[in-house]
């Protein structure tokens, strides 16, 4: 990371604070990004005191891990749900910003980039209700299901078993075959067609769909 | 995430919602690159499953495959399809980017960093983020984690401090 940064702000002939208006990782958690900060203005600056690093961690690095700090780590991800966290947390406030970017991958591969907003992402997901809304499992159900999902990634013959509190919208796993064959199907609630009669007689039609 | 959910499922619900957001279809659709370390094949990539959303629009002109580096996937994905729009595609058709994953440690001790998602990103010459040009980028050969899902007698190794170095 230290390598990429001194590299990376040399090419650029840029400081890390002043020209860069958030700073967003790869992380396994919230706190991993919280250290490389620290880290990294270590690196630039000294030694600085607490209050001092956690006032450049709430300015540059907090607004990229709302989606983080609800999800731990996905690997190839985090640094792009951060990205997305910046976009939900800051809205409009986003606009015109420069971002530094540190992607990490194990084995080794590391990259720093930087990226411009010059218009407002568009998303319509409401991620982070999503996330929030979401029910705690406790834990030997937690560990159950994650074994059953180990023991059959991969695997051939099985029907997918675990099949409750699918969301609307999303595809599912629904069998792999025995020569390896996976099917996926995607998920949407059973709707009725609902007819307003009272609207009827008021010389209006109303369809809903639930 | 259950046993009916891998990151192709993932990738096919992000790739589906990211078409929904941006109301383009299917034969818009040049390049799709997909970063992961959570393959559910050990030759067929996730790209080519997705590559059943192309059919209806008989779109099967689409580069690109899968991308896996432990969690630089994705990134080195954005990269290649970025210098596709850049250079070969000329601003003509839309590329797209899918990081997808799911991190699984079934012990008590770790439990704190298992997770699973799917990214869909949009490369296009106008786009809302700009990528700059200069960037540092660093590969060198190392041990320092390795705990793919499908191996379950892996214990989880991490060590954070090759990442800082």
């Amino acid at each position: 990371m230290l390598w990429c940064l001194q590299n990376f702000l040399l090419a650029t002939h840029s400081d890390l604070l002043s020209a860069y208006a958030h700073v967003v990782y790869h992380n396994n958690a919230p706190y991993h990004s919280k250290r490389n900060l620290r880290l990294m203005c270590e690196s630039m600056y000294g030694p600085r005191s607490k209050p001092w690093h956690t006032l450049v961690y709430e300015s540059h690095v907090k607004a990229g891990l709302a989606i983080s700090a609800q999800n731990s780590t996905t690997y190839t991800c985090p640094l792009y749900a951060s990205l997305y966290s910046l976009a939900l947390s800051l809205e409009g406030n986003l606009l015109n910003a420069r971002i530094m970017c540190f992607s990490y991958g194990s084995g080794c591969a590391a990259s720093v980039y930087a990226v411009d907003t010059i218009a407002l992402p568009i998303h319509t997901l409401a991620t982070l209700r999503i996330l929030q809304d979401r029910r705690p499992s406790p834990v030997e159900d937690t560990i159950s299901k994650i074994n059953f999902l180990e023991m059959t990634h991969g695997r051939f013959g099985f029907e997918a078993s675990l099949t409750r509190g699918r969301q609307d919208g999303a595809y599912y796993l629904n069998n792999v075959n025995v020569t390896g064959v996976r099917s996926y199907v995607l998920h949407q609630r059973e709707r009725r067609l609902l007819v307003n009669v009272d609207g009827k007689a008021r010389g209006l039609l109303s369809i809903e769909l639930i | 995430m259950c046993d009916d959910e891998d990151s192709v499922s993932m990738a096919m619900t992000s790739l589906r919602d990211l078409f929904g957001v941006s109301l383009l279809s299917f034969r818009e659709v040049g390049r799709l690159e997909v970063g992961t370390e959570s393959a559910v094949d050990r030759a067929k990539s996730i790209k080519s499953f997705l590559m059943s959303f192309f059919e209806a629009d008989a779109n099967y002109n689409v580069e690109g495959a899968d991308t896996m580096n432990a969690c630089y996937g994705g990134t080195n994905s954005l990269f290649s399809t970025v210098s596709w729009a850049q250079h070969d595609n000329r601003g003509q058709r839309f590329g797209v980017v899918i990081c997808s994953d799911s991190a699984v440690h079934p012990s008590v001790r770790d439990l704190a960093s298992i997770g699973a998602s799917s990214i869909a990103m949009l490369i296009a010459a106008h786009a809302c983020l700009i990528l700059q040009v200069p960037r540092a980028t660093f590969i060198k050969h190392s041990w320092d984690f390795y705990r793919p899902i499908g191996w379950p007698t892996n214990d989880a190794i991490v060590d954070i401090e090759v990442a800082t170095c």
